[in-house]
């Protein structure tokens, strides 16, 4: 079960209105390597994790994303209040305005609409948990690039931010993926290739045990 | 290592203390990843506990002062309006 609590997990405030940046930072919503698809990716993920550290971790992880989302969504409607429409046209903004108004729809800075195409469960913790660790590293590019882009502080300071948390996730996934390895060398039939077997869904095999000697 | 807020919670405005409630709810958080794939770290643990100690103290004083954090924090004082008509965390005012 989920329950809200009415804070940002990171502040945002934002003093200057600018449709452009807005647009940009959307794609951290509903983009390829946004905020969305995280939650999505992990929190589907977690129940059929063989470990119940990682249906923990996955489970954290999702939920700290849901607040990322809402953060984002934060910035991109502080970024859009209060503007005219010939503000919004003028800064690139009219043609997310005549569907969506100003209200906040999940799409990429291309306006692809979010699809749920962008990430993967494939019921194998070695392969999911390596689809996280690449996502968190394609996050981390995505918020480095806006920051190359951005100039506004009050938005640099949050996107600093998130671009840190993405890094923090990625070390955690990496601490993941070694108890599944950990795992899997005690228990696997094929010491030498713990990959050889889907450690989610193929029953653990007990490692043959070399037999004791006789006196 | 927790800090101590400099100025007294009695005296505290709705922004600072907001902010030192979040700094803890986030500490928790963070700490809480660590100890997913640290399980027996009782350092971590310790610290986990301190912040959340010092988080359910803030959060207690923020919703009664300035409106409920979470639903379950709606008290028969302040009401309902408590919850549904204080500034919502995405309005610039409630940061």
């Amino acid at each position: 079960m989920f329950q809200y609590e009415k804070a940002l997990q990171y502040p945002v405030k934002i003093a200057r209105p600018n449709a452009r940046l807005a647009k940009m930072i959307m794609s951290q919503l509903g983009g390829p390597n946004g905020e969305l698809g995280a939650s999505m990716r992990y929190l589907n993920q977690r129940y059929t994790m063989p470990l119940r550290e990682l249906q923990g971790l996955l489970t954290d992880i999702g939920t700290e994303e849901l607040s990322h989302m809402e953060m984002v969504s934060a910035i991109v409607y502080q970024l859009t209040k209060g503007m005219t429409p010939e503000q919004l046209e003028a800064q690139g903004f009219a043609d997310y305005f005549v569907d969506h108004t100003t209200g906040i729809y999940p799409v990429s800075a291309s306006g692809i609409p979010f699809s749920a195409a962008t990430f993967q469960s494939v019921g194998d913790a070695v392969a999911d948990l390596n689809e996280d660790l690449a996502a968190e590293q394609k996050a981390r590019t995505t918020y480095d690039n806006i920051l190359r882009l951005a100039d506004d502080p009050d938005v640099r300071d949050v996107i600093r931010f998130l671009r840190e948390r993405e890094i923090v996730h990625y070390q955690r996934f990496g601490e993941g993926l070694r108890l599944i390895q950990d795992h899997l060398s005690r228990y696997t039939d094929y010491p030498d290739n713990p990959y050889a077997t889907n450690p989610s869904f193929d029953p653990p095999v007990p490692r043959p045990q070399p037999r004791p000697r006789k006196k | 290592m927790a800090e101590t807020p400099l100025q007294s919670l009695d005296t505290m405005g709705k922004a600072e203390l907001m902010n030192l409630t979040q700094s803890r709810a986030f500490a928790m958080r963070d700490l809480a990843l660590y100890l997913d794939t640290h399980p027996t770290d009782s350092n971590a643990l310790n610290q986990f506990l301190e912040s959340k100690r010092d988080y359910e103290k803030y959060a207690k004083i923020y919703s009664e002062r300035y409106g409920a954090l979470s639903m379950s924090r709606v008290c028969e004082e302040n009401g309902w309006p408590s919850w549904s008509n204080t500034p919502w965390p995405w309005e610039k005012e409630a940061n």
